[in-house]
């Protein structure tokens, strides 16, 4: 009866697990509009350990939007990200499109309103440019997680062209 | 052997639970680590932008009925705006063969969110000869105002487009160069016309219309060139521009005192899209008495969407502002009332006047100005 019991209770426990990756895996889809995930990690030293990503929309000339995520450099305080685009958009060309700026904190970024802030004082690893490129992410912390925050903004000169396009970008980072 | 199975049995379900476990924490790791993954792939954050970004359009209003008699409204709307039998002779006759130099020419009103495309454009052009005999034609240059380039050419002095007689007749061109709103907004359409009888023709209508993605528009000609003679003059739509030395002058002179029998009425359409926010409304008003006297011309105004009153802006004892002088007067009337799409695409103003040496007045300038967004 014992072993029957231990049995019911380790095939909850698995079938609780399975439920469990089922909705983690609705919920995390819902958190993050549903992306698409791919961890593979070639180089294996640069790693993204966690992020707080949304779709945004409904964007306008000067409008920002606020992301953060954690990285882990294995040891190094720097690292490349190239962010591209799934496809061709007005959003994304580096002249006229959206633009891309990251800050590290030392601490972990406070959602405050919509915007994070941090609680001890914020070092610019990348200053605000084109969004899509290959950029040189500085000042990072070879120990422990860099806590970044990406800024991408819609220019607030933003002609009409960037009215009602949408962009799905890739950040890689290594 | 079977004392065995059972921590056989349980071994491999604790191995199940264990690479359960972890294939929860996998997938939820990996979902929840979304657009951004080490070192080489991730899904894309997603952002989109507002169909429409925020801004100010402008327009004015074609359909005018001016009741400053005290009776019964007059229809003085634009006569080159509408199908209305109302219409605007040339100056002079047309020659029997076209000339570069003979033409009409309109300048049609901006009041579109530049950037949007734009699906059937045409221009909607109605003209009759006044010579029942003849047979006039005509073919079609649209430029842009900016620059004054050619941006399209419909028809030509060897192939027009060609009706007879002194009935009406619409006709639609097709105007494929206008891509966009931005075009649209900048748009000037020269007719060249001859006549067999080399008589001058009457113009019922010249509108641009189309649509973008989100709703449809009509352009309304704010400039009027009239080369039939071989000289441009040009005759401006009074409201939709000011200090341009043309006013619209109200059909009778004012009482000394208001009466609410007695106002001019203007309706506008912006032609705002469905789901468009408003976030603010206003009206410039540019106005003074016809007369070169000491009088004093004063007004206030009311909104309205069909018969329905949405504001009101001063009063009769309250009024918005008056002026003694020989010089346009400018006011800008903000209408929070104007704060939804319906009631922006039937806006009615209607401005109650007086004079105290019971004069008529003249609008230099009613402009309507509407910031919106369309997310």
């Amino acid at each position: 009866m014992a072993h029957r019991n231990l049995l019911s209770s380790q095939k909850f426990v698995a079938v609780l697990s399975l439920a469990g990756a089922i909705l983690g895996l609705i919920t995390a889809g819902l958190a993050t509009g549903a992306e698409r995930i791919d961890n593979r990690r070639p180089s294996g030293r640069v790693r993204v350990v966690g992020a707080k990503l949304r779709p945004a929309s409904a964007l306008a000339a000067g409008d920002r939007v606020q992301r953060v995520l954690e990285l882990k450099t294995g040891g190094r305080r720097g690292a490349r990200l190239i962010v591209t685009a799934r496809r061709a958009s007005p959003l994304t060309d580096p002249k006229l499109g959206m633009r891309l700026k990251i800050e590290r904190c030392p601490r972990a970024w406070r959602a405050k309103s919509k915007v994070f802030t941090c609680p001890a004082r914020a070092t610019v690893s990348l200053p605000d440019g084109p969004a899509v490129g290959i950029h040189k992410l500085r000042k990072l912390s070879g120990k422990g997680k860099n806590h970044l925050r990406l800024t991408l903004a819609i220019p607030q000169a933003a002609s009409n062209a960037l009215q009602g396009q949408s962009a799905a970008l890739v950040y890689s980072f290594r | 052997m079977l004392p065995r199975r059972p921590d056989k049995r349980k071994r491999s379900l604790r191995w199940g639970v264990v690479l359960g476990a972890t294939a929860a924490a996998f997938v939820s790791t990996s979902v929840a680590l979304g657009a951004f993954t080490s070192t080489v792939t991730g899904g894309g954050g997603a952002l989109t932008t507002k169909r429409i970004f925020s801004g100010v359009r402008s327009t004015s209003a074609w359909t005018i009925r001016d009741a400053s008699g005290g009776g019964a409204e007059a229809i003085k709307d634009d006569p080159l705006s509408y199908a209305d039998g109302v219409t605007t002779t040339t100056g002079s006759a047309w020659s029997s063969t076209f000339s570069a130099t003979r033409y009409l020419e309109f300048d049609f009103n901006s009041a579109l969110p530049g950037g949007l495309g734009v699906s059937s454009p045409q221009l909607n052009f109605r003209m009759a000869s006044t010579n029942n005999a003849a047979t006039w034609c005509f073919y079609v240059e649209v430029y842009r105002i900016s620059t004054s380039t050619l941006i399209g050419t419909h028809g030509s002095s060897g192939a027009p487009t060609c009706n007879s007689g002194t009935t009406q007749t619409t006709t639609q061109v097709s105007l494929p160069e206008v891509t966009t709103t931005t075009i649209a907004n900048d748009l000037r359409v020269r007719i060249y016309v001859d006549d067999s009888k080399s008589k001058p023709s009457a113009t019922d209508m010249a509108t641009i219309t189309g649509s973008t993605p989100y709703s449809s528009f009509t352009a309304y000609e704010q400039v009027y060139r009239d080369a039939s003679s071989g000289a441009p003059a040009a005759t401006n739509w009074p409201p939709a521009s000011s200090g341009d030395t043309f006013g619209y002058t109200t059909a009778a002179a004012w009482l000394a005192t208001f009466a609410t029998t007695r106002y001019v009425k203007l309706t506008f359409d912006p032609g705002l899209p469905a789901g468009a926010v408003i976030t603010a409304a206003s009206l410039d008003f540019a106005y003074r008495s016809t007369s070169a006297g000491a009088d004093t011309a004063c007004w206030y105004m009311e909104t309205y969407n069909g018969a329905t009153l949405l504001g009101a802006h001063g009063s009769s004892s309250s009024t918005i502002s008056c002026n003694s002088t020989t010089s346009y007067r400018t006011d800008s009337v903000s209408l929070p009332e104007v704060a939804t799409v319906a009631n922006a695409n039937s806006l009615t103003v209607k401005a109650y006047m007086d004079d105290t040496l019971v004069q008529k007045t003249q609008l230099d300038l009613v402009r309507l100005n509407l910031t919106y967004y369309l997310d």
